[in-house]
């Protein structure tokens, strides 16, 4: 599903190997984390996968599909297939909870019952409740199970998260892993790209420990070890 | 439908930028439209001046009129040659002086016989004078050359002073429009991110910038028409009094054309601004 073959990235501007002859495959229905230092290469990973960037060199495959000899016009019908969860969520300030989730939907030109479907994944992260409320009005916590619904609204295979519980206190970062894990579960390809010992302590699965952007454990028992 | 409540929300939202680009786009709008009437009017005074503008050749007393009326007719930058007996000119002259009439009982008939040419073209007038000198049997050549050339001068002045203001304001109503939607862009850069995170086309992510354009473009040229007509018309009123000699343009055909190629304008600029700046802020973003 997810495929690095011996992939190099070095932006050229500052000469920084942020990734070195990486090499890992991830299967559907898996759930990974990808750990390491800040600058250990985990974004660099994100970024690949979602073809913000081009490898230096290697090859990377998602869904089988080889990402260099993806053309341009065809990369909106990748990432449509990749839900994407940031840090900082990235919700769109202007627009409610229920907005939000329908804007995903909007821009990838999906048609019917718009409302409906945002309301059932709103109704999947414990918030259609709150589908009217800004996200000034919400927690930390329930603005990032937004942005989880948001992600899956379009039910993709694959769903990214990068530092999903980075703003979040102990209590909330295991409600937000518990629902990620919930996803997981469904058949939801899952990878969380995180550097926080707890997170991928409390939960185990599989784990890449990046250092210096060569992956140096590819542990399936998991747990936290750099 | 949400392409047009995006670009509204973002012409109001930036709305600093959105005035000052529609205020730069009105007074390019202005001075094309302009420049584009006062060369409709000097267009209408130049074919005035062509269809009175007359050369007039004296002929020798052996000249054969017949054989000259024949070359010259054959000229294609001649429209029309009369042949005038000297009887006729004394004649004509008498009607506007009538006292010529008593000279010519002592001395006679002085006038020569002559030739009255038009000419197609005014900007011809010195061709076709060289011409006549060349023929034998004509003694003296009278033309408007003078001032025939004077009234081309000022048109071709005005065309080119009028093309060179309007390509500079056009530029800078262009860049004014680029700058005004890359305001947009950047309100709008975390929206733009989630979209092309999740997979929206491009065409989704350019199509409120295009409409915003487009809104300023029409925006412009509707407030520019607004100055413009009453304007154009209030110039007709002031000068048609006083200048009654001048051929003021009053089709109203024309007038159309000029507004439709303002509109055209305004609306091509904003659409082309706007698709320069989102096709560079999307381009820099791969």
């Amino acid at each position: 599903m997810i495929q690095f073959q011996d992939v190099t990235k070095t932006y050229s501007r500052s000469h920084t190997h942020a990734l070195q002859k990486v090499s890992f495959m991830i299967n559907q229905g898996e759930f990974v984390y990808v750990t390491g230092h800040s600058g250990a290469g985990k974004s660099t990973l994100l970024s690949l996968i979602l073809r913000r960037i081009q490898p230096s060199e290697g090859i990377v495959y998602i869904l089988g599909q080889d990402l260099s000899k993806l053309k341009e016009n065809k990369l909106p019908l990748l990432r449509r297939k990749l839900g994407m969860v940031f840090q900082d969520h990235r919700l769109l300030s202007h627009l409610c909870a229920i907005d939000n989730v329908i804007f995903v939907l909007r821009a990838t030109g999906e048609k019917g019952d718009l409302e409906g479907r945002a309301l059932r994944a709103l109704r999947q992260v414990g918030l259609a409740h709150k589908r009217k409320a800004f996200p000034v009005e919400l927690s930390l916590g329930e603005q990032q199970r937004v942005a989880i619904a948001r992600a899956l609204v379009t039910n993709p295979p694959v769903l990214l998260c990068d530092e999903p519980t980075g703003n979040l206190d102990p209590d909330t970062s295991w409600e937000v892993l518990e629902l990620l894990n919930d996803v997981n579960l469904k058949g939801t390809t899952v990878l969380v790209a995180t550097h926080s010992r707890e997170l991928v302590d409390q939960l185990r699965k599989r784990t890449l420990v990046l250092r210096n952007g060569r992956v140096v454990r590819d542990d399936e028992k998991g747990g936290y070890s750099l | 439908m949400y392409a047009l409540q995006q670009a509204m929300r973002a012409v109001r939202a930036n709305w600093v930028a959105s005035v000052s680009t529609i205020a730069t786009m009105i007074l390019s709008l202005t001075v094309l439209a302009g420049f584009s009437l006062l060369t409709l009017n000097l267009n209408a005074w130049l074919s005035r001046l062509q269809s009175e503008l007359e050369l007039s050749a004296y002929l020798s007393d052996s000249a054969d009129e017949a054989v000259l009326l024949g070359t010259i007719k054959a000229w294609p930058e001649v429209s029309s040659v009369d042949y005038i007996p000297k009887e006729r000119a004394i004649t004509d002259l008498g009607m506007d002086f009538p006292s010529i009439s008593l000279a010519t009982d002592l001395v006679g008939n002085p006038l020569p016989n002559r030739l009255d040419l038009k000419v197609v073209d005014p900007r011809l007038v010195n061709t076709v004078s060289s011409k006549l000198k060349n023929l034998s049997g004509i003694n003296e050549v009278q033309d408007g050359s003078d001032t025939a050339q004077t009234f081309v001068a000022i048109n071709e002045s005005v065309q080119v002073i009028g093309s060179i203001l309007i390509i500079v304001l056009l530029t800078s109503s262009l860049f004014a429009i680029v700058n005004s939607i890359r305001a947009a862009i950047t309100a709008r850069a975390r929206e733009i991110e989630v979209m092309r995170l999740v997979g929206a086309t491009r065409e989704f992510i350019r199509a409120p910038f295009l409409i915003e354009g487009f809104l300023l473009g029409l925006i412009s040229a509707c407030v520019a028409l607004v100055l413009i007509i009453p304007g154009y018309q209030f110039v007709l009123f002031r000068l048609s009094d006083r200048l009654q000699f001048l051929p003021l343009v009053r089709d109203l055909w024309l007038l159309i054309r000029v507004t439709g190629l303002l509109f055209a304008l305004a609306l091509l600029v904003g659409i082309v601004g706007s698709a320069i700046s989102i096709s560079q802020h999307l381009r820099e973003e791969i």
